[in-house]
């Protein structure tokens, strides 16, 4: 039936195509006593179930990330001397907020849509930890040498671990991905005019390297401004399922595929 | 102490803090799921779970909270599943049997003496409680 075979594809966007199989499958068993209506509000209830959790943690990466950006900014940038970093390390502590921004996003976006007991989330979430207290303290050496030693215990035990190899590798390709986007969103933002015209490559590097070309620029609509950061949430949360998925899923996939070939 | 023996007490507690701690506590609706699989045995998947959980408790469960408990379960390792063949009603599909692995069955067990425990003494069907 073609109509099922749809029901199916979309189904499988969702989740693995053996699961999206047996579901439709399971549904189209109960059509002749139930009927065509019965089995696509069945499909659209298994479709609700699969994926109401992804605009929930979007959203709460957004506020997430919106915190932790706009907390940042106001200690750290402006008021409080003592968080503000010296000028000769101000590149670096640019990348420390960057990083902690895609954490935050990370985490966020994890914990609400896997769950609090998601190992990766748990990861996520104490690497921020972690980035966070250089962010904010790091300006103090006793801190900045803590925190290198916290990394460093904690890069030797990921290592040491099987399951949080998985987890540091997971961790470094989301955040290498999302350093890459970082450096494709800032084109984008001159393509949006947010700098009033396109960048060059020193500008790109300049605006990279901490020395905020996208503050200095002509006033931009909201909406402009609201839609470029939507669009890099969106950008973030989706390397985050990718990478979720591709290292994390795997194994129930495997597992399905194994048990299919055996049977 | 208590006239055991003190291997008896020491096995106790091994139980209670190794067993017992590793035990992963259930929702009621996912108690329900895992008795419907037991209940099935080897015919356990999709649509009959869902026709034994409705004839059981006269209650029809979402097919959306059927197919993510059973996802969840499995994560769990409280059930473990494996395909069937395909056949002509399903459009060729083929079929996702669930069995209850053995942690699975400690976890029914320990919520089910909890429950007992809890209406121990109760009477609730007659006397004053009715």
């Amino acid at each position: 039936m073609l109509s099922a075979s749809f029901a199916e594809w979309i189904i499988a966007r969702f989740t693995t195509r053996t699961r999206a199989v047996s579901i439709i499958g399971d549904l189209l068993e109960a059509v002749p006593q139930k009927g065509k209506l019965w089995f696509w509000l069945s499909v659209a209830r298994v479709f609700v179930s699969l994926t109401w959790r992804r605009p929930l943690a979007v959203a709460f990466a957004f506020c997430v990330g919106i915190v932790w950006s706009r907390t940042y900014q106001f200690s750290v940038n402006s008021l409080i001397s003592a968080h503000r970093a010296p000028l000769a390390w101000a590149a670096l502590y640019h990348y420390v907020h960057l990083a902690g921004m895609y954490l935050s996003l990370g985490w966020a976006y994890t914990l609400a849509r896997f769950g609090f007991k998601d190992s990766f989330g748990r990861y996520l979430l104490a690497v921020w930890s972690l980035i966070a207290v250089l962010a904010y303290f790091g300006t103090q050496p006793l801190v900045a040498v803590a925190c290198c030693l916290s990394a460093a215990c904690g890069i030797v035990y990921s290592v040491t671990s099987r399951s949080r190899r998985k987890d540091l590798l997971a961790l470094l390709i989301s955040v290498a991905l999302n350093l890459c986007w970082g450096a494709l969103s800032v084109v984008i933002g001159g393509l949006m005019g947010m700098t009033g015209r396109p960048l060059s490559l020193r500008q790109i590097a300049s605006e990279l390297a901490g020395r905020g070309v996208l503050r200095v620029t002509a006033p931009v609509h909201a909406w402009v401004i609201w839609s470029y950061m939507l669009i890099c949430i969106f950008a973030a949360c989706f390397i985050y399922a990718r990478v979720h998925r591709k290292f994390f899923e795997n194994n129930s996939r495997d597992i399905a595929q194994l048990s299919a070939e055996i049977s | 102490m208590f006239g055991y023996a003190p291997l008896d007490i020491l096995a106790s507690i091994a139980y209670i803090v190794v067993i017992m701690g590793r035990t992963p506590t259930l929702g009621e609706f996912e108690q329900i799921v895992l008795l419907a699989i037991l209940r099935l045995d080897d015919t356990a998947y999709g649509a009959t779970i869902r026709t034994e959980i409705a004839n059981c408790t006269r209650r029809e469960p979402a097919p959306g909270a059927l197919y993510t408990t059973l996802d969840r379960l499995e994560e769990k390792g409280l059930v473990r599943s494996y395909m069937g063949d395909p056949t002509p009603e399903r459009g060729g599909r083929a079929k996702r049997f669930f069995s209850v692995t053995k942690p699975g069955r400690a976890a029914v067990l320990q919520a089910q003496r909890a429950f007992q425990s809890l209406l121990k003494g109760l009477d609730l069907l007659e006397g004053t409680n009715a």
